[in-house]
C-alpha cells in the first residue's frame, strides 16, 4: 500500500504549477472575467502546445496516455489557478463521454482535434426546470435527429461540438451534434461567474449522431468527471487557504499581525482540516479512477462532496479575512468565490451527490448481506 | 499510489488473520462482564498478542516486538477491528509509557520493565495534567527536590486516565521555579505503589472512572528513574506526545463507527417512509461518513510519510479535531432519529446496545482530552500554516514570578 503520488508525478505537479503561474496569472483571468471573448480560446491553444489536453488520452488517440492520476494532478493546478478554460467541458465531460461510449470511429474522428486544442467540446446535460437524473430528459433523438432545449450548457461559445444528453427509444443516450449546425441557437446566459460563459443550446430537428450503446449508463461519465472536477476545488481551496494566509499576516489591526488573532487561525485552521480531508477522499478516488475500481462511485462521491465543501468554505473565509478589499472588483478574492459556486453546481448540486453516496452506500451493503 | 496490499502486505495480512481466527475465541466475548473482569481479559489478550510479536509491533524483537513496519501496524490494526475485543487498557502503557521508556531508560529498566508489559502485568499511565496546567502544560506546579540521589515529589496530578490500575506512571515535574516555565521542568518514571502517591478517582459524566487524581506527599524517586537531563523536561514530554500522534494515526476514537449510526438509519421508517430515503437523513450521514472514511485515507496518507522515514507532524492533530466534533453531532443525529426512545441507554432496548447514546455522553469528553479543540487549532494554525502566536507575558520570566 502506498498513498502518495510517485516522486515523478510530484515533479511533473511542480512543473505544471510553474508553467500555469507564468503563462496564466490571475491578472489574465480578470481579462476574460472584464469581458475579454478571446482569451479563453487563446490560453486553450497556448495550453495544447504544452500537452495538457493530452495528458491522459491514449497514444492512438492523440494522447500521451499518461493517466488519471496525472490528470488529476493537473486538475489540481488548473483549480489553483481558475484557469478559464474548457477543461471541464471538453476533457473530463466530452472527451470522457466519447470514450466511454463512442465507436471507433467517432473516437478516432474527434478526440484527436480535442486533445489537440483544435476543437472545443463541450457535454449538454442541463434542461431548463427540470432534474435529469433517472432518465427523466426532455431531449429527444429520433431518425438521426435531436430536438429540445439544454440549459445551461458549459463554454457554448466556443464549442465545436456538442455531446448532448438525450432520450432515445426510452433510454438515456449520447448524441453528437456538430456546433456549427445552422438549426442549433446559442444563446448567452448571465452566470455567477463571467469568467466561465454558459449558454442556452436550442435544438430543433438537428442532425445528430447516437453514440452506441455501452454496458456503463450515462452517469458513469459524471462519477469519473467529480474525481477531476474534485482535484480542480482542492487546487482552488489550497490557493484560497494560501492567500488568506498570505494576507493575514501583512495586515495589522490593533497593534498587532491580524495573523496572531485566534479569531483567524481558528478559522484558517478548519478551513485546512476540511481541504485535507477533502484531498484525502480524492487521493482514494484518483487512485479508483486509475484502477476502474469496483468502489470508483462511492469514492468519487465522497471526493465530490467533501471537495465542494471545503471549497465553498476556503473561497467564503478568504472574502472574511481580506475584509472590504476582498469584496472590491479588483481583489481577486471573488475569483475564486465565483467558481466554487459554479463548480459546486457544474456537475449538478451536493443533495444529488448525497443521494448517490448514499445509494452506492446502500448497495454495498446489500453485497455485503 | 496504491491502495491495494503489495505481496508481501497480503502475505502478512493473510499470516495475521489465521493467527487472529486461532486466538481471539476466549477474548471476544466481554459485553457481560464486569470492569474488574475485562481488565483482567485484557491482560491476558495483551500476553498473548506479545507471544505472537503483536502487542508492541514497532518493538524490536529484542524487546519483545517483531519490528514491524507502520504498515504493518495498519494492517494488524486493520484485522483485530474485525473482532469485538477487550477495551485496550494498555493505549497509554504501549503507546506513550513504552517508547518513551525505550528512547530514554538505562538499558537495565528497559530489560527489567518491558517484558512485564508485554506479559501485560504491567499497566503505565501518564502523569501531565494538573488543576492549573491542561491545556498550558508547561504551567505545571508539582515539585520535584534534589535530595542526594533521589529527588522528592509533592504536588497533585488530575485527569489521569488509568492511575488507579497503574503499577508505573510517567511524570513531568518542576524541578527549578526559578527558569522560565518550560525550562525549569524535568521528566521521571516512578513506581506508582511508592509511599505518598495517593490515587482518587473522578467520576466522569458518563458515570465511569477511568481517571484520576494523583497526590504526591514526599514520594521519593531515585535519579536513575530520571528520563532525560534535568530541566528538558518538556522536551521529553513533548517526545512522549510525538509517538502518541504516532499510536493515534493507527485507529479511529471509535465514538461512533459508521457502520453502526449506518445500520441505525436502516432500521429506522419515519412517518412518511423509510429513514434513508429522507434527504435530511442523508445530509447528516453523508457528514460522518466524510469525516471518518476521509480521516482513514488521510491515516494512511500519514503511514506513507512514516513509511518514508518521515516523523509524524502537527497535521495530524486534525484527525482529532474533525472526529470529536463529527462524532458528537453524528450521536445527535442519530438519537434524533430515535425520537423519545433516544433518550434510553439501557443496552439491551437501544439500538446498536447503545452505542449512540455512549457516544452522546463521551464527545464532550473526548473534544477536551489529548489536546482540546482550541489547542489543536492553534498548533495546525502555528505550527503547520506558520501563523504567530498570540502575545504572551509568559514565556520568558521566571516560573516563580508570574
Amino acid at each position: 500500500m502506498n498513498f502518495e503520488f510517485s516522486q515523478e508525478q510530484i515533479l511533473l505537479q511542480e512543473e505544471i504549477r510553474r508553467q500555469i503561474s507564468g503563462a496564466c496569472p490571475l491578472e489574465r483571468v480578470m481579462k476574460v472575467m472584464d469581458g475579454d471573448t478571446t482569451e479563453r480560446l487563446k490560453i486553450w491553444r497556448e495550453f495544447a502546445e504544452l500537452g495538457y489536453q493530452a495528458t491522459a488520452m491514449p497514444e492512438d488517440l492523440g494522447g500521451y496516455g499518461l493517466g488519471y492520476l496525472e490528470l488529476c494532478l493537473l486538475a489540481q493546478e488548473l483549480g489553483r489557478h481558475v484557469v478559464p478554460i474548457p477543461m471541464i467541458s471538453s476533457i473530463y465531460l466530452a472527451s470522457e463521454a466519447l470514450l466511454l461510449h463512442g465507436s471507433e470511429a467517432q473516437k478516432e474522428k474527434y478526440l484527436p482535434l480535442i486533445v489537440s486544442g483544435e476543437r472545443v467540446a463541450s457535454l449538454a446535460w442541463s434542461e431548463p426546470g427540470r432534474r435529469v437524473a433517472n432518465g427523466n430528459i426532455a431531449t429527444r433523438f429520433a431518425d438521426g435527429m435531436l430536438s429540445g432545449e439544454k440549459l445551461p450548457v458549459a463554454d457554448a461559445d466556443i464549442a465545436d461540438l456538442f455531446v448532448v444528453l438525450a432520450q432515445s427509444e426510452g433510454q438515456s443516450r449520447f448524441c453528437l451534434v456538430d456546433g456549427s449546425d445552422s438549426s442549433l441557437a446559442t444563446e448567452p446566459l448571465a452566470v455567477i461567474d463571467e469568467a466561465w460563459p454558459h449558454a442556452r443550446l436550442q435544438m430543433s430537428g438537428t442532425p445528430a449522431e447516437l453514440l452506441p450503446v455501452n454496458e456503463v449508463d450515462v452517469d458513469e461519465v459524471f462519477y469519473r468527471a467529480a474525481v477531476l472536477v474534485a482535484f480542480e476545488q482542492i487546487g482552488g481551496a489550497q490557493a484560497c487557504l494560501r492567500s488568506a494566509i498570505d494576507y493575514a499576516q501583512e495586515r495589522v489591526v490593533f497593534g498587532r499581525s491580524v495573523a496572531s488573532f485566534q479569531a483567524i487561525k481558528h478559522k484558517l485552521a478548519d478551513v485546512y482540516a476540511a481541504t485535507e480531508l477533502a484531498l484525502s477522499h480524492a487521493y482514494y478516488a484518483s487512485w479508483a479512477l486509475q484502477q476502474n475500481h469496483s468502489s470508483l462511485r462511492r469514492a468519487a462521491a465522497g471526493a465530490r462532496i467533501a471537495s465542494t465543501r471545503a471549497y465553498e468554505l476556503a473561497s467564503a473565509e478568504l472574502i472574511q479575512v481580506h475584509g472590504g478589499m476582498g469584496y472590491t472588483w479588483e481583489s481577486h478574492c471573488h475569483l475564486f468565490y465565483k467558481r466554487s459556486r459554479m463548480l459546486a453546481l457544474a456537475l449538478d448540486s451536493e443533495p444529488t451527490w448525497q443521494r448517490r453516496l448514499v445509494e452506492q452506500l446502500c448497495m454495498q451493503e446489500e453485497k455485503a448481506a | 499510489m496504491d491502495f491495494n496490499d503489495s505481496p508481501e502486505e497480503a502475505q502478512f495480512r493473510q499470516q495475521v488473520r489465521a493467527w487472529l481466527v486461532q486466538n481471539t475465541s476466549e477474548f471476544s466475548d466481554c459485553d457481560t462482564v464486569s470492569d474488574d473482569e475485562e481488565v483482567a481479559l485484557c491482560r491476558r489478550w495483551v500476553a498473548r498478542k506479545a507471544e505472537a510479536g503483536y502487542a508492541a509491533m514497532r518493538l524490536s524483537r529484542a524487546y519483545g516486538g517483531m519490528d514491524a513496519t507502520p504498515m504493518q501496524c495498519v494492517i494488524y490494526a486493520q484485522e483485530e477491528a474485525r473482532y469485538k475485543l477487550p477495551f485496550n487498557y494498555f493505549g497509554i502503557t504501549l503507546g506513550m509509557a513504552v517508547p518513551t521508556m525505550l528512547t530514554f531508560a538505562s538499558e537495565e529498566y528497559k530489560v527489567a520493565l518491558l517484558p512485564r508489559v508485554l506479559r501485560g502485568e504491567h499497566i503505565w499511565c501518564q502523569l501531565f495534567s494538573e488543576p492549573s496546567a491542561g491545556s498550558d502544560l508547561a504551567n505545571l506546579r508539582t515539585r520535584a527536590e534534589k535530595e542526594g540521589e533521589e529527588w522528592v515529589i509533592n504536588g497533585q496530578k488530575v485527569w489521569t486516565t488509568g492511575a488507579h490500575l497503574a503499577d508505573y506512571g510517567i511524570l513531568v515535574a518542576r524541578s527549578n521555579p526559578e527558569l522560565p516555565k518550560h525550562r525549569g521542568l524535568t521528566y521521571f518514571f516512578l513506581d506508582m505503589k511508592s509511599p505518598g502517591v495517593e490515587v482518587r478517582p473522578i467520576t466522569q459524566i458518563d458515570g465511569g472512572t477511568e481517571f484520576n487524581e494523583v497526590y504526591f506527599s514526599d514520594v521519593r524517586i531515585p535519579d536513575n528513574q530520571r528520563l532525560g537531563e534535568v530541566g528538558e523536561g518538556w522536551k521529553v514530554a513533548m517526545t512522549t506526545l510525538m509517538f502518541e500522534r504516532q499510536a493515534a494515526g493507527e485507529q479511529s476514537l471509535g465514538l461512533i463507527d459508521f457502520e453502526d449510526l449506518f445500520q441505525t438509519v436502516l432500521g429506522i421508517a419515519l412517518a412518511d417512509g423509510p429513514a434513508i430515503e429522507d434527504s435530511q437523513v442523508m445530509e447528516k450521514l453523508v457528514d460522518w461518513y466524510l469525516v471518518q472514511e476521509g480521516l482513514k485515507y488521510f491515516g494512511y496518507r500519514q503511514l506513507t510519510a512514516l513509511s518514508a522515514g518521515r516523523t509524524p507532524g502537527p497535521e495530524a492533530g486534525l484527525g482529532k479535531l474533525l472526529e470529536a466534533r463529527g462524532a458528537q453531532l453524528a450521536a445527535r443525529f442519530a438519537t434524533d432519529l430515535m425520537g423519545y426512545e433516544g433518550i434510553i441507554t439501557d443496552p439491551a432496548l437501544a439500538p446498536r446496545g447503545g452505542a449512540h447514546q455512549s457516544a452522546v455522553l463521551q464527545a464532550p469528553g473526548i473534544r477536551i482530552a489529548g489536546g482540546t479543540d482550541e489547542i489543536l487549532r492553534n498548533t495546525l494554525a502555528e505550527k503547520v500554516l506558520g501563523l504567530p502566536p498570540e502575545p504572551r507575558s509568559d514565556k520568558s520570566k521566571p516560573f516563580n514570578q508570574l
